[in-house]
Protein backbone atom coordinates (compact mmCIF):
# COMPACT_ATOMS: atom_id res chain seq x y z
CA UNK A 1 0.00 0.00 0.00
CA UNK A 2 0.75 3.56 -0.52
CA UNK A 3 0.32 6.53 1.94
CA UNK A 4 -0.61 9.62 0.10
CA UNK A 5 -1.81 12.97 1.59
CA UNK A 6 -4.10 15.03 -0.16
CA UNK A 7 -4.63 18.49 0.63
CA UNK A 8 -7.16 20.84 -0.40
CA UNK A 9 -7.65 24.21 -1.26
CA UNK A 10 -9.20 25.44 2.19
CA UNK A 11 -6.15 23.29 3.94
CA UNK A 12 -8.37 20.31 4.69
CA UNK A 13 -6.46 16.69 4.01
CA UNK A 14 -6.92 13.37 4.09
CA UNK A 15 -4.24 10.70 4.84
CA UNK A 16 -4.82 7.53 2.64
CA UNK A 17 -3.51 4.31 1.60
CA UNK A 18 -4.30 2.76 -1.58
CA UNK A 19 -2.63 -0.47 -3.29
CA UNK A 20 0.16 0.05 -6.22
CA UNK A 21 -1.36 0.00 -9.23
CA UNK A 22 -3.88 2.19 -8.91
CA UNK A 23 -3.69 5.15 -9.96
CA UNK A 24 -3.84 8.67 -7.79
CA UNK A 25 -7.05 9.92 -8.78
CA UNK A 26 -8.46 6.56 -7.88
CA UNK A 27 -7.47 6.54 -4.46
CA UNK A 28 -8.57 10.42 -4.13
CA UNK A 29 -11.96 9.19 -5.37
CA UNK A 30 -12.60 6.04 -3.76
CA UNK A 31 -12.21 7.65 -0.53
CA UNK A 32 -14.17 10.52 -1.34
CA UNK A 33 -11.19 13.44 -1.48
CA UNK A 34 -13.70 16.31 -2.32
CA UNK A 35 -11.01 18.56 -4.38
CA UNK A 36 -11.11 15.54 -7.05
CA UNK A 37 -14.00 15.46 -9.56
CA UNK A 38 -12.55 12.97 -12.10
CA UNK A 39 -15.70 12.87 -13.83
CA UNK A 40 -14.30 10.66 -16.90
CA UNK A 41 -13.38 8.18 -13.98
CA UNK A 42 -9.60 8.08 -15.13
CA UNK A 43 -9.79 7.95 -18.67
CA UNK A 44 -7.86 11.46 -19.55
CA UNK A 45 -10.78 12.50 -20.72
CA UNK A 46 -12.04 15.46 -18.56
CA UNK A 47 -9.20 17.50 -17.16
CA UNK A 48 -11.13 17.40 -13.55
CA UNK A 49 -8.94 15.40 -11.77
CA UNK A 50 -6.19 18.16 -11.58
CA UNK A 51 -3.12 18.03 -8.76
CA UNK A 52 -0.06 19.90 -7.69
CA UNK A 53 2.38 17.41 -6.98
CA UNK A 54 4.61 17.72 -4.47
CA UNK A 55 8.13 18.67 -5.94
CA UNK A 56 10.49 16.07 -3.89
CA UNK A 57 8.54 13.25 -6.01
CA UNK A 58 8.19 14.85 -9.44
CA UNK A 59 11.27 12.81 -10.87
CA UNK A 60 9.30 9.72 -9.46
CA UNK A 61 6.77 10.35 -11.54
CA UNK A 62 5.96 8.61 -15.20
CA UNK A 63 6.51 11.47 -18.39
CA UNK A 64 3.68 13.60 -18.88
CA UNK A 65 2.02 12.24 -22.31
CA UNK A 66 0.69 14.15 -25.26
CA UNK A 67 -3.07 13.91 -24.35
CA UNK A 68 -2.44 14.63 -20.92
CA UNK A 69 -0.20 17.90 -21.95
CA UNK A 70 -2.81 19.18 -23.81
CA UNK A 71 -6.02 18.42 -21.24
CA UNK A 72 -3.44 20.24 -18.64
CA UNK A 73 -3.19 23.28 -20.99
CA UNK A 74 -7.29 23.07 -20.31
CA UNK A 75 -7.68 22.69 -16.36
CA UNK A 76 -10.41 25.00 -14.45
CA UNK A 77 -7.43 26.03 -12.12
CA UNK A 78 -3.87 27.32 -13.31
CA UNK A 79 -1.63 24.98 -14.93
CA UNK A 80 1.84 25.62 -12.85
CA UNK A 81 4.95 23.50 -12.99
CA UNK A 82 3.85 20.43 -11.12
CA UNK A 83 0.51 20.19 -12.51
CA UNK A 84 -0.28 16.92 -13.47
CA UNK A 85 -3.73 14.84 -14.17
CA UNK A 86 -3.71 12.79 -11.63
CA UNK A 87 -5.23 9.52 -13.65
CA UNK A 88 -1.99 9.43 -15.50
CA UNK A 89 0.21 8.52 -12.40
CA UNK A 90 0.04 5.37 -11.24
CA UNK A 91 1.22 4.31 -7.83
CA UNK A 92 4.08 2.71 -6.76
CA UNK A 93 6.02 2.26 -4.31
CA UNK A 94 8.62 5.14 -4.64
CA UNK A 95 5.36 7.78 -4.24
CA UNK A 96 4.79 6.58 -0.47
CA UNK A 97 4.30 9.47 1.47
CA UNK A 98 3.73 12.11 -1.22
CA UNK A 99 1.77 14.97 -0.62
CA UNK A 100 -0.42 15.96 -3.18
CA UNK A 101 -2.20 19.90 -2.82
CA UNK A 102 -5.60 20.10 -5.22
CA UNK A 103 -6.48 23.21 -6.76
CA UNK A 104 -9.34 25.45 -6.07
CA UNK A 105 -11.80 24.44 -9.11
CA UNK A 106 -11.97 21.80 -11.59
CA UNK A 107 -15.02 22.76 -13.00
CA UNK B 1 -41.23 19.40 6.05
CA UNK B 2 -41.15 16.16 8.16
CA UNK B 3 -38.12 14.01 8.88
CA UNK B 4 -38.34 11.85 5.99
CA UNK B 5 -35.92 13.05 3.92
CA UNK B 6 -34.40 13.15 0.33
CA UNK B 7 -35.04 9.45 -1.48
CA UNK B 8 -33.17 9.45 -4.52
CA UNK B 9 -34.14 5.91 -6.68
CA UNK B 10 -30.88 4.43 -8.84
CA UNK B 11 -27.49 4.31 -7.69
CA UNK B 12 -25.98 4.94 -10.83
CA UNK B 13 -23.69 7.95 -11.50
CA UNK B 14 -26.83 10.16 -11.11
CA UNK B 15 -28.02 9.16 -8.13
CA UNK B 16 -24.60 9.12 -6.63
CA UNK B 17 -24.27 12.40 -7.87
CA UNK B 18 -27.37 14.01 -6.16
CA UNK B 19 -26.51 12.24 -3.03
CA UNK B 20 -22.97 13.43 -2.52
CA UNK B 21 -24.07 17.09 -3.49
CA UNK B 22 -26.42 17.42 -0.71
CA UNK B 23 -24.04 16.00 1.73
CA UNK B 24 -21.20 18.44 -0.20
CA UNK B 25 -23.21 21.38 0.43
CA UNK B 26 -24.25 21.09 3.91
CA UNK B 27 -27.88 19.03 4.09
CA UNK B 28 -28.65 17.49 7.04
CA UNK B 29 -31.70 15.52 5.99
CA UNK B 30 -32.48 11.89 5.74
CA UNK B 31 -30.43 11.08 2.51
CA UNK B 32 -31.60 7.57 1.00
CA UNK B 33 -30.05 5.65 -2.19
CA UNK B 34 -32.02 2.74 -3.41
CA UNK B 35 -30.35 0.66 -6.62
CA UNK B 36 -31.58 -2.16 -7.93
CA UNK B 37 -28.19 -4.42 -8.14
CA UNK B 38 -26.60 -5.65 -5.17
CA UNK B 39 -23.50 -4.17 -3.48
CA UNK B 40 -21.89 -0.59 -3.79
CA UNK B 41 -22.39 1.51 -6.26
CA UNK B 42 -19.91 1.54 -9.51
CA UNK B 43 -18.66 3.34 -12.67
CA UNK B 44 -20.21 1.89 -15.78
CA UNK B 45 -17.86 3.34 -18.78
CA UNK B 46 -14.40 1.01 -17.71
CA UNK B 47 -17.38 -1.75 -17.98
CA UNK B 48 -16.83 -2.15 -21.80
CA UNK B 49 -13.17 -1.10 -21.74
CA UNK B 50 -10.76 -1.61 -18.87
CA UNK B 51 -12.59 -4.25 -16.97
CA UNK B 52 -13.92 -5.90 -20.37
CA UNK B 53 -10.01 -5.92 -21.28
CA UNK B 54 -9.16 -8.04 -17.71
CA UNK B 55 -6.68 -5.10 -16.67
CA UNK B 56 -8.98 -3.75 -13.96
CA UNK B 57 -10.60 -6.01 -11.26
CA UNK B 58 -13.66 -5.64 -9.55
CA UNK B 59 -12.69 -3.52 -6.78
CA UNK B 60 -11.38 -0.87 -9.22
CA UNK B 61 -15.14 -0.16 -10.32
CA UNK B 62 -16.16 0.38 -7.27
CA UNK B 63 -17.03 4.74 -6.52
CA UNK B 64 -16.92 5.54 -3.23
CA UNK B 65 -15.68 2.76 -0.77
CA UNK B 66 -18.25 1.44 2.41
CA UNK B 67 -16.98 4.07 4.55
CA UNK B 68 -17.46 7.42 2.51
CA UNK B 69 -21.33 6.36 2.83
CA UNK B 70 -21.23 5.75 6.55
CA UNK B 71 -19.35 8.88 6.67
CA UNK B 72 -21.34 11.52 5.02
CA UNK B 73 -24.66 9.52 6.44
CA UNK B 74 -25.65 7.94 2.81
CA UNK B 75 -28.05 5.39 4.08
CA UNK B 76 -27.52 2.90 0.80
CA UNK B 77 -30.07 0.53 0.30
CA UNK B 78 -28.72 -1.80 -2.66
CA UNK B 79 -30.21 -5.15 -4.31
CA UNK B 80 -33.68 -3.40 -4.21
CA UNK B 81 -36.05 -2.47 -6.71
CA UNK B 82 -39.00 0.55 -6.21
CA UNK B 83 -42.28 -0.93 -7.02
CA UNK B 84 -44.72 1.39 -6.83
CA UNK B 85 -44.39 5.15 -6.27
CA UNK B 86 -47.88 7.29 -4.55
CA UNK B 87 -47.21 10.66 -5.57
CA UNK B 88 -49.79 12.34 -3.37
CA UNK B 89 -48.59 10.21 -0.42
CA UNK B 90 -45.09 10.75 -0.76
CA UNK B 91 -44.31 7.53 -0.37
CA UNK B 92 -42.50 4.49 -2.29
CA UNK B 93 -42.76 0.37 -2.40
CA UNK B 94 -40.27 -1.33 -2.81
CA UNK B 95 -39.81 -5.09 -3.49
CA UNK B 96 -39.64 -5.75 0.11
CA UNK B 97 -42.49 -4.66 0.92
CA UNK B 98 -40.92 -1.95 2.93
CA UNK B 99 -42.16 1.46 2.13
CA UNK B 100 -40.44 4.67 2.39
CA UNK B 101 -41.92 8.08 3.06
CA UNK B 102 -39.82 11.24 1.22
CA UNK B 103 -40.22 15.19 1.28
CA UNK B 104 -38.19 15.14 -1.61
CA UNK B 105 -37.80 11.94 -4.50
CA UNK B 106 -35.28 12.32 -7.02
CA UNK B 107 -36.17 9.53 -10.03
CA UNK B 108 -32.27 8.74 -11.57
CA UNK B 109 -33.62 5.20 -12.88
CA UNK B 110 -31.55 5.32 -15.84
CA UNK B 111 -31.87 3.07 -18.85
CA UNK B 112 -32.51 0.02 -19.76
CA UNK B 113 -31.50 -2.66 -22.66
CA UNK B 114 -32.86 -2.86 -25.64
CA UNK B 115 -33.59 -6.38 -26.36
CA UNK B 116 -33.52 -7.97 -29.43
CA UNK B 117 -36.57 -10.26 -30.35
CA UNK B 118 -35.80 -12.81 -33.03
CA UNK B 119 -35.26 -16.75 -33.08
CA UNK B 120 -32.84 -18.05 -30.87
CA UNK B 121 -32.19 -15.03 -29.11
CA UNK B 122 -32.40 -16.22 -25.85
CA UNK B 123 -29.88 -18.78 -26.63
CA UNK B 124 -26.68 -19.22 -24.10
CA UNK B 125 -23.75 -17.25 -25.39
CA UNK B 126 -25.69 -14.59 -26.22
CA UNK B 127 -24.85 -11.12 -24.08
CA UNK B 128 -25.60 -7.80 -23.26
CA UNK B 129 -23.21 -5.15 -21.55
CA UNK B 130 -24.63 -2.67 -19.48
CA UNK B 131 -24.34 -3.54 -15.51
CA UNK B 132 -21.59 -5.25 -13.70
CA UNK B 133 -22.78 -8.39 -13.45
CA UNK B 134 -23.17 -8.74 -17.46
CA UNK B 135 -19.95 -7.52 -17.82
CA UNK B 136 -18.34 -10.64 -15.37
CA UNK B 137 -20.27 -13.06 -17.44
CA UNK B 138 -19.44 -11.65 -20.79
CA UNK B 139 -15.83 -11.59 -19.45
CA UNK B 140 -15.64 -14.99 -18.02
CA UNK B 141 -17.28 -16.18 -21.42
CA UNK B 142 -14.33 -14.61 -23.46
CA UNK B 143 -11.58 -17.16 -22.81
CA UNK B 144 -13.52 -20.16 -24.34
CA UNK B 145 -14.80 -17.93 -27.72
CA UNK B 146 -12.23 -17.68 -30.61
CA UNK B 147 -15.19 -15.97 -33.43
CA UNK B 148 -17.63 -13.19 -32.11
CA UNK B 149 -20.12 -11.23 -33.54
CA UNK B 150 -21.02 -8.12 -31.95
CA UNK B 151 -24.47 -6.86 -32.95
CA UNK B 152 -25.05 -2.70 -32.54
CA UNK B 153 -22.53 -0.31 -34.20
CA UNK B 154 -22.70 1.72 -31.11
CA UNK B 155 -20.44 3.05 -28.36
CA UNK B 156 -21.03 0.04 -26.26
CA UNK B 157 -20.80 -2.38 -29.44
CA UNK B 158 -17.79 -0.40 -30.74
CA UNK B 159 -15.47 -0.55 -27.53
CA UNK B 160 -16.35 -4.20 -26.38
CA UNK B 161 -15.20 -5.32 -30.32
CA UNK B 162 -12.46 -3.45 -29.81
CA UNK B 163 -11.54 -5.12 -26.62
CA UNK B 164 -12.40 -8.79 -28.06
CA UNK B 165 -9.63 -7.79 -31.06
CA UNK B 166 -6.94 -6.94 -28.34
CA UNK B 167 -7.63 -9.91 -26.60
CA UNK B 168 -6.96 -11.96 -30.09
CA UNK B 169 -10.58 -12.61 -31.20
CA UNK B 170 -11.88 -13.02 -34.60
CA UNK B 171 -14.54 -10.11 -34.31
CA UNK B 172 -17.71 -9.48 -36.94
CA UNK B 173 -19.50 -6.10 -36.09
CA UNK B 174 -22.97 -6.15 -37.77
CA UNK B 175 -24.35 -2.49 -37.43
CA UNK B 176 -28.16 -2.38 -38.25
CA UNK B 177 -27.51 1.54 -39.82
CA UNK B 178 -25.58 2.60 -42.85
CA UNK B 179 -22.65 3.78 -41.12
CA UNK B 180 -20.87 3.13 -37.50
CA UNK B 181 -22.29 5.19 -34.51
CA UNK B 182 -25.19 6.47 -36.40
CA UNK B 183 -26.39 8.42 -33.08
CA UNK B 184 -23.21 9.96 -32.37
CA UNK B 185 -21.36 11.12 -34.78
CA UNK B 186 -20.58 12.61 -38.27
CA UNK B 187 -19.61 10.77 -41.48
CA UNK B 188 -15.85 11.34 -40.98
CA UNK B 189 -15.43 10.09 -37.82
CA UNK B 190 -17.81 7.16 -38.71
CA UNK B 191 -15.61 6.42 -41.52
CA UNK B 192 -12.57 6.44 -39.07
CA UNK B 193 -13.79 4.11 -36.80
CA UNK B 194 -14.61 1.91 -39.14
CA UNK B 195 -11.73 2.35 -40.80
CA UNK B 196 -10.08 1.79 -37.19
CA UNK B 197 -11.48 -1.30 -36.38
CA UNK B 198 -11.34 -3.05 -40.18
CA UNK B 199 -7.82 -1.64 -39.94
CA UNK B 200 -7.37 -4.06 -36.95
CA UNK B 201 -8.69 -7.26 -38.43
CA UNK B 202 -12.56 -6.89 -37.37
CA UNK B 203 -15.25 -7.26 -39.82
CA UNK B 204 -17.60 -4.69 -40.47
CA UNK B 205 -21.03 -5.07 -42.21
CA UNK B 206 -23.48 -1.95 -42.20
CA UNK B 207 -27.28 -2.01 -43.36
CA UNK B 208 -27.62 -5.34 -41.59
CA UNK B 209 -31.24 -7.08 -41.01
CA UNK B 210 -30.72 -9.47 -38.68
CA UNK B 211 -33.15 -12.90 -39.32
CA UNK B 212 -32.22 -14.35 -36.14
CA UNK B 213 -29.93 -16.62 -34.40
CA UNK B 214 -28.61 -20.22 -34.80
CA UNK B 215 -28.12 -22.53 -32.25
CA UNK B 216 -26.85 -25.98 -31.29
CA UNK B 217 -28.27 -27.72 -28.09
CA UNK B 218 -29.26 -24.58 -26.96
CA UNK B 219 -26.22 -22.74 -27.64
CA UNK B 220 -25.34 -19.74 -30.38
CA UNK B 221 -23.76 -20.82 -33.06
CA UNK B 222 -23.73 -17.91 -35.23
CA UNK B 223 -25.90 -15.34 -36.80
CA UNK B 224 -28.34 -15.30 -39.62
CA UNK B 225 -29.13 -12.17 -42.11
CA UNK B 226 -32.28 -11.59 -44.11
CA UNK B 227 -30.36 -11.87 -47.51
CA UNK B 228 -29.02 -15.57 -45.98
CA UNK B 229 -25.63 -14.63 -45.40
CA UNK B 230 -24.37 -15.90 -41.98
CA UNK B 231 -21.80 -15.53 -39.43
CA UNK B 232 -20.46 -18.23 -36.87
CA UNK B 233 -20.07 -17.16 -33.27
CA UNK B 234 -18.71 -18.75 -30.28
CA UNK B 235 -20.33 -15.58 -28.59
CA UNK B 236 -22.30 -12.56 -29.42
CA UNK B 237 -22.75 -9.39 -27.90
CA UNK B 238 -25.31 -7.63 -28.44
CA UNK B 239 -25.60 -3.67 -28.13
CA UNK B 240 -28.47 -2.02 -29.67
CA UNK B 241 -29.03 0.54 -27.31
CA UNK B 242 -31.00 1.76 -24.38
CA UNK B 243 -34.56 3.39 -23.53
CA UNK B 244 -35.04 5.08 -20.38
CA UNK B 245 -36.87 3.58 -17.47
CA UNK B 246 -39.88 5.57 -16.76
CA UNK B 247 -42.18 2.62 -15.32
CA UNK B 248 -42.33 3.96 -11.86
CA UNK B 249 -42.79 7.21 -13.06
CA UNK B 250 -45.29 6.77 -15.83
CA UNK B 251 -47.22 4.56 -13.59
CA UNK B 252 -47.59 7.10 -11.24
CA UNK B 253 -48.91 9.41 -13.66
CA UNK B 254 -45.71 11.66 -14.04
CA UNK B 255 -45.24 13.13 -17.27
CA UNK B 256 -42.89 11.36 -19.68
CA UNK B 257 -42.55 10.87 -23.26
CA UNK B 258 -39.42 8.93 -24.05
CA UNK B 259 -38.17 9.99 -20.72
CA UNK B 260 -39.34 11.38 -17.65
CA UNK B 261 -40.06 15.23 -18.66
CA UNK B 262 -38.38 18.05 -16.77
CA UNK B 263 -38.40 21.43 -16.09
CA UNK B 264 -35.05 23.25 -16.48
CA UNK B 265 -34.35 22.64 -12.51
CA UNK B 266 -35.12 19.03 -12.91
CA UNK B 267 -38.58 18.94 -11.44
CA UNK B 268 -40.81 16.82 -13.03
CA UNK B 269 -44.78 17.39 -13.62
CA UNK B 270 -44.96 16.72 -9.58
CA UNK B 271 -43.18 19.16 -8.49
CA UNK B 272 -41.87 17.37 -5.19
CA UNK B 273 -39.78 14.68 -7.25
CA UNK B 274 -36.68 15.60 -9.83
CA UNK B 275 -35.12 13.58 -12.34
CA UNK B 276 -32.13 13.35 -14.12
CA UNK B 277 -29.76 11.86 -15.79
CA UNK B 278 -30.26 8.85 -17.95
CA UNK B 279 -34.16 8.41 -17.90
CA UNK B 280 -34.59 12.53 -17.96
CA UNK B 281 -36.18 14.78 -20.69
CA UNK B 282 -35.59 18.10 -20.95
CA UNK B 283 -35.36 21.52 -22.63
CA UNK B 284 -31.88 22.12 -23.30
CA UNK B 285 -31.54 26.15 -24.04
CA UNK B 286 -28.14 25.75 -25.91
CA UNK B 287 -30.14 23.71 -28.29
CA UNK B 288 -33.45 25.09 -28.00
CA UNK B 289 -35.33 21.37 -28.63
CA UNK B 290 -35.81 18.30 -25.84
CA UNK B 291 -33.27 15.90 -25.63
CA UNK B 292 -32.35 12.72 -23.32
CA UNK B 293 -28.71 12.09 -22.87
CA UNK B 294 -27.02 9.29 -22.06
CA UNK B 295 -23.85 10.02 -20.92
CA UNK B 296 -21.70 10.01 -17.91
CA UNK B 297 -21.42 13.72 -17.85
CA UNK B 298 -24.96 14.32 -18.06
CA UNK B 299 -25.42 11.91 -15.28
CA UNK B 300 -22.76 13.71 -12.79
CA UNK B 301 -23.67 16.89 -13.88
CA UNK B 302 -27.40 16.64 -13.54
CA UNK B 303 -27.92 14.95 -10.72
CA UNK B 304 -25.41 17.84 -9.08
CA UNK B 305 -28.28 20.04 -10.69
CA UNK B 306 -31.02 18.06 -8.68
CA UNK B 307 -29.67 18.57 -5.59
CA UNK B 308 -29.28 22.15 -6.24
CA UNK B 309 -32.56 22.67 -6.85
CA UNK B 310 -33.33 21.09 -3.58
CA UNK B 311 -31.34 23.40 -1.64
CA UNK B 312 -33.12 26.31 -3.45
CA UNK B 313 -30.86 27.20 -6.34
CA UNK B 314 -33.34 28.35 -9.43
CA UNK B 315 -30.92 28.44 -12.04
CA UNK B 316 -31.22 26.72 -15.24
CA UNK B 317 -29.23 23.42 -16.35
CA UNK B 318 -26.97 24.36 -19.27
CA UNK B 319 -24.07 22.49 -19.06
CA UNK B 320 -22.65 21.49 -22.26
CA UNK B 321 -23.05 17.50 -23.18
CA UNK B 322 -19.70 15.86 -23.86
CA UNK B 323 -18.72 12.38 -24.91
CA UNK B 324 -15.83 9.96 -25.13
CA UNK B 325 -15.50 6.76 -26.36
CA UNK B 326 -11.77 5.24 -26.05
CA UNK B 327 -11.02 2.04 -29.01
CA UNK B 328 -7.75 0.75 -29.65
CA UNK B 329 -5.29 3.58 -28.97
CA UNK B 330 -7.74 5.99 -30.45
CA UNK B 331 -9.37 8.83 -28.02
CA UNK B 332 -13.60 9.96 -29.76
CA UNK B 333 -14.54 12.99 -27.72
CA UNK B 334 -17.25 14.70 -28.49
CA UNK B 335 -18.37 18.18 -27.16
CA UNK B 336 -22.30 18.77 -27.83
CA UNK B 337 -25.06 17.45 -30.31
CA UNK B 338 -24.81 17.56 -33.71
CA UNK B 339 -28.11 16.89 -34.72
CA UNK B 340 -29.19 18.81 -37.82
CA UNK B 341 -25.63 19.97 -38.70
CA UNK B 342 -25.75 21.48 -42.06
CA UNK B 343 -21.65 21.88 -42.24
CA UNK B 344 -19.03 19.79 -41.33
CA UNK B 345 -15.68 21.31 -41.13
CA UNK B 346 -12.66 19.23 -40.68
CA UNK B 347 -9.40 20.95 -38.22
CA UNK B 348 -6.47 18.32 -39.11
CA UNK B 349 -6.19 16.16 -41.85
CA UNK B 350 -9.26 13.56 -42.50
CA UNK B 351 -7.21 10.72 -43.54
CA UNK B 352 -5.14 10.74 -40.32
CA UNK B 353 -4.69 9.86 -36.86
CA UNK B 354 -5.59 13.68 -35.59
CA UNK B 355 -8.57 15.44 -36.37
CA UNK B 356 -11.71 17.33 -35.29
CA UNK B 357 -15.49 17.60 -37.02
CA UNK B 358 -16.68 21.09 -36.33
CA UNK B 359 -20.51 20.46 -36.94
CA UNK B 360 -22.42 23.85 -37.65
CA UNK B 361 -26.21 24.71 -38.29
CA UNK B 362 -26.87 27.93 -40.18
CA UNK B 363 -23.32 29.01 -38.98
CA UNK B 364 -23.76 28.20 -35.16
CA UNK B 365 -21.53 25.69 -33.80
CA UNK B 366 -23.45 22.90 -32.57
CA UNK B 367 -20.83 20.09 -32.08
CA UNK B 368 -16.91 19.44 -32.21
CA UNK B 369 -15.59 15.56 -32.73
CA UNK B 370 -12.30 14.80 -31.99
CA UNK B 371 -10.35 11.90 -32.63
CA UNK B 372 -7.44 12.29 -30.84
CA UNK B 373 -6.94 16.07 -29.96
CA UNK B 374 -8.09 16.39 -26.81
CA UNK B 375 -7.15 20.06 -27.04
CA UNK B 376 -10.23 20.75 -29.52
CA UNK B 377 -12.21 19.11 -27.33
CA UNK B 378 -11.66 21.00 -24.13
CA UNK B 379 -11.47 24.05 -26.00
CA UNK B 380 -14.77 23.36 -28.00
CA UNK B 381 -16.49 22.67 -24.98
CA UNK B 382 -16.07 26.18 -23.70
CA UNK B 383 -17.03 27.58 -26.95
CA UNK B 384 -20.14 26.11 -27.01
CA UNK B 385 -21.05 26.67 -23.73
CA UNK B 386 -20.25 30.49 -24.60
CA UNK B 387 -22.07 30.42 -27.51
CA UNK B 388 -19.13 31.34 -29.75
CA UNK B 389 -19.09 29.78 -33.11
CA UNK B 390 -15.80 30.38 -34.74
CA UNK B 391 -16.02 31.00 -38.47
CA UNK B 392 -15.67 28.17 -40.67
CA UNK B 393 -12.43 29.33 -42.23
CA UNK B 394 -11.06 29.87 -38.60
CA UNK B 395 -12.16 26.21 -37.66
CA UNK B 396 -10.35 24.45 -40.70
CA UNK B 397 -6.91 26.43 -40.36
CA UNK B 398 -5.10 24.89 -37.56
CA UNK B 399 -2.53 27.87 -37.41
CA UNK B 400 -5.68 29.83 -36.25
CA UNK B 401 -5.65 29.73 -32.32
CA UNK B 402 -9.29 28.93 -31.48
CA UNK B 403 -8.48 29.52 -27.74
CA UNK B 404 -7.60 33.64 -28.37
CA UNK B 405 -11.47 33.43 -29.03
CA UNK B 406 -12.62 32.53 -25.35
Amino acid sequence: MVKITFVEADGVSYDIKAPEGWSLMEAAFHNGVEGIEAECGGACNCATCHVYIDERYLDKLPPIGSTEDEMLECTAAERRANSRLSCQIELTAELDGIVVDLPETQI
Amino acid sequence: MSDAGIVIVGCGHAGLSTAETLRRRGYRGRVRLIGDEAGLPYQRPPLSKQFLKGEWDQSRLIQRNAEFYVKHDIELIPGQMATSLDVGGRSLALESGERLTWDNLVLATGAKLKRLQVSGADAAGVYYLRTLAQAKALRAALSGATQIVVIGGGFIGLEAAAAFVDAGKSVCILNGADSLLPRAASGPVARHMAGLHLGRGAQVENAIELAGFDTQGGRVSGVTLRDGRSFPADIVLVGIGVEPDTELAQTAGLKCKDGILIDEQCRTSAPDILAAGDCARFRHPLYHRLVRLESIQNAIEQGKHAAGTLLGDTDPYRAVPWFWSDQYDTKLQIAGLADGHDLEVIRGDEQGERFSVFCYARRRLLAVESINAPADHMIARRLIQSGISPTADDAANPDFNLRDLL
